[in-house]
């Protein structure tokens, strides 16, 4: 098995700043006495003790691209990624096979506000849990970007399951690559990350490979969050 | 009267619970959907008419504006703690028969799924349209929802589900809820769904939103 590269970076570390989540709210009055603008604020104080930020990556010498069917086998194990991925992952050498949670804190603090009838806090504090796993991976993979860079190579975006045509169940062959619970982050029986705050997928590593702005355009998830939030900005 | 249940719609728009809260600026100092409430009732407003003249109204328009992507969940939110807030002076009315609710719905994430932010803001705003919510939380095997099934005759279902991994299960709930009670109408929602899916598993109605799942329960309550 490869080697698992572990992470744990702090709050500070991931740069996350109230105005991130703010913006992914589309929260434009900052005023003070607005009750997002206090509930995030409070959130954003509360991070160190609600995170609990764990991730890293192996990395797999031994791939093989399949174009014209969308599969990537990646140490033996064929993973469907759709032709989209497979395309994107042209000229990679190598696959980073990576996981990042932002932790438990995130569903339980949330549930704890919701069941005290605090949903704008409970909400406020799921959004930032997804927040706090994306920026950390953020983190992670420009960790990796440092690591490769010395051997003349360059990353791809990142890819997740679920996103682009890439069937959700292959989280379990993604997972059987890495160490059994890397980062205390198990698999339910319908594929869903536990913790909910998590992320996984794979980046594309080689010399001649491309790291794009990331375009919503080759995504088939209409409601996600954060196309939302660009095709807001992309009104102004 | 109508002024004051005017007032009371506006309050629940604008997510202004009381007269403390200081949001929004524009309505800093003023009485908010808490005491407005209480004075209308104490002015003599039917009960039934605050509900369904003010709160709802309120209720009503937040979530056509979320609809139009014009407010976002926060301010969704906002509405229903308004709401709650006002809606605690009618309980007792609720429990003595004087104020009824439209109908009853209960509402759970399917079996294998933990999401909840869409059920939830169906519940808030099915629930701010004046009907009684059964919440059954995350991951709701069959036999839960056939039990309260049982135990809340007429009411209706609503699913949701986020994960294509999880459609499955809804199907199977959707199954077994048919073929012990076929009478019962089944609502779906949630991103991966569509309106073919919905057709296929044979539940009554898909919406991709919560206000137009609240216009075909009070379509079906007419």
């Amino acid at each position: 098995m490869a080697t698992f590269s572990y992470y744990s970076p702090t709050i500070r570390e991931t740069g996350i700043l109230p105005d991130d989540l703010l913006e992914m709210l589309h929260e434009e009055d900052r005023s003070p006495d607005n009750p997002v603008v206090c509930e995030v604020t409070d959130v954003f104080e509360q991070l160190p003790v609600i995170s609990d930020i764990r991730g890293g990556y192996a990395i797999f010498e031994d791939i093989e691209r399949f174009p014209e069917t969308g599969e990537i086998r990646i140490a033996g194990q064929t993973i469907k990624t759709s032709r989209k991925i497979c395309r994107l992952m042209e000229g990679a050498e190598k696959i980073a096979v990576f996981i990042c949670t932002a932790g438990q804190g995130f569903s339980d603090y949330s549930g704890k506000y919701n069941k005290e009838g605090e949903y704008l806090k409970g909400y406020i504090v799921d959004t930032m849990g997804s927040l706090v796993a994306e920026k950390s991976m953020d983190f992670i993979q420009s960790e990796l970007e440092k690591q490769v860079l010395p051997e003349g190579m360059k990353i791809t975006n990142r890819y997740s399951p679920g996103y682009c045509n890439w069937p959700v169940d292959d989280q379990k062959q993604l997972f059987s690559l890495l160490p059994a619970n890397a980062c205390d982050i198990s698999l339910s029986a319908s594929c869903l990350m536990v913790p909910i705050k998590s992320v996984s997928g794979i980046i594309g590593i080689g010399k001649n490979v491309r790291k794009s702005s990331y375009s919503c355009d080759i995504c088939n998830n209409l409601t996600c969050i954060y196309r939302k939030v660009k095709s807001k900005n992309n009104q102004h | 009267m109508n002024d004051i249940l005017e007032q009371i719609a506006l309050c629940v728009e604008n997510g202004k619970i009381n007269q403390k809260s200081p949001y929004p600026p524009s309505m800093k100092g003023q009485l908010g959907a808490d005491e407005l409430t209480l004075q209308a009732l104490e002015e003599g407003v039917a009960p039934t008419d605050v509900l369904s003249k003010g709160l709802i109204v309120g209720m009503g328009r937040i979530g056509v504006k979320f609809r139009e992507n014009k407010v976002f969940v926060p301010q969704v939110l906002m509405s229903a703690k308004a709401m709650n807030g006002a809606m605690a002076h009618l309980k007792k009315y609720f429990l003595d028969g004087s104020v009824k609710r439209k109908g009853k719905i209960i509402i759970g994430t399917v079996e294998g799924d933990l999401h909840d932010i869409g059920k939830n803001l169906v519940s808030m705003i099915a629930e701010g349209n004046g009907y009684e919510v059964i919440d059954l939380g995350v991951d709701v095997p069959a036999e839960k929802f056939i039990e309260a099934i049982k135990m809340n005759p007429g009411a209706f279902v609503g699913m949701s589900a986020l994960l294509t991994t999880t459609m499955a299960n809804m199907e199977k709930i959707n199954k077994i809820i048919k073929s012990e009670y076929p009478e019962v109408i089944t609502c779906v929602g949630g991103a991966p769904l569509n309106n073919e899916f919905a057709k296929k598993i044979g539940a009554d109605y898909y919406t991709d939103e919560p206000q137009a799942l609240v216009e075909i329960l009070d379509k079906l309550v007419a």
